[in-house]
């Protein structure tokens, strides 16, 4: 076994029990820490493909943004009011059992539905026999996307600061009508 | 390219087990006197009063949101420094310009009184 597949299972193993640790946690604030492991995982999987820029986006975005913002959210909100429901009526105990088996076999039922598609996909792409690095991917390196970024495509790049700032002036409006209220 | 990062894991490798061996050194050292005061959060010395788990005020969210917006931007800026040194003096104009615009909306937030910690 080389190294690569080495590191890619252990990235890979990495990633899926802390997925998994994330909606088995019994603390919700826990469960959002174990997500921000799980993407590092996912960037450690970018990394192993090549695409540095993309492990870059996963980290900064992933794991920088998207958990900081579900961590502000479950802090923001009151975590004690999510509380199990009343004991269910007679007619839905009765069927719990069924219920029970019902409630296991449908996410696996789900995960292996969507583990069948990526499969599907995996051999009708053709990528199993990609062996070696496509000529495409030399320039895309971080330094690569950055010389397409700030040579073709400075254009876009510029819209993309006016995006940000409307979104910033976006969120802080929003914000701000909601204080007031 | 990824043998480039074999830094990386010596790094990881070296700062998880520092903190495993100097958690179990300790473990083994210290000892083990369990009192509920001792057990009880820090406040400032002062007995806690209520839950640690409050919620917090709505208002830090915008925080979370600016800080949103400047994290995508530091994602730009990262291939942005990549490459300034052989792009030379187009490539500094662009990425000041880009960041001239979103300090537009720093200012904006900081008029505006949102960076204020309330």
């Amino acid at each position: 076994m080389n190294t690569t597949l080495l590191a890619f299972f252990i990235v890979a193993f990495i990633s899926l029990v802390a997925a998994w640790r994330v909606i088995t946690d019994p603390s919700i604030l826990h469960a959002g820490l174990w997500m921000g492991l799980s993407f590092v995982g996912v960037a450690g999987i970018f990394l192993l493909l090549e695409a540095e820029f993309l492990a870059g986006v996963q980290v900064l975005v992933y794991v920088g943004a998207i958990t900081t913002i579900i961590l502000f959210g479950i802090m923001l909100s009151d975590v004690g009011e999510v509380r199990v429901g009343p004991e269910p009526p007679g007619w839905v105990q009765a069927g719990a059992a069924w219920h029970r088996g019902l409630r296991h076999a449908f996410p696996l039922l789900v995960a292996a539905g969507f583990a069948g598609t990526m499969l599907g996909l995996y051999t009708q792409s053709g990528w199993g026999q990609l062996r070696e690095r496509p000529l495409e991917l030399a320039g895309l390196s971080v330094g690569g996307i950055g010389r397409e970024l700030f040579s073709t495509f400075a254009l876009p790049f510029e819209i993309a600061s006016l995006v940000l700032l409307a979104a910033l002036l976006g969120a802080i409006v929003l914000a701000m009508r909601e204080e007031e209220r | 390219m990824l043998a480039a990062y074999t830094d990386v894991v010596t790094f990881l490798l070296v700062a998880v087990l520092f903190i495993a061996a100097s958690l179990f050194l300790g473990g083994l050292l210290r000892p083990h006197h369990p009192y509920p005061e001792k057990l009880s959060p820090y406040e400032c010395g002062k007995a806690p009063i209520g839950s640690g788990q409050v919620r917090f005020k709505v208002r830090y969210y915008i925080f979370a949101l600016v800080f949103l917006v400047f994290d995508v931007e530091a994602l730009f800026l990262y291939a942005w420094a990549v490459i300034l040194r052989q792009a030379g003096w187009p490539a500094l104009w662009e990425g000041i310009a880009f960041v001239a615009l979103l300090f537009v909306g720093l200012i904006y937030a900081w008029r505006k009184k949102v960076l204020k910690w309330v």
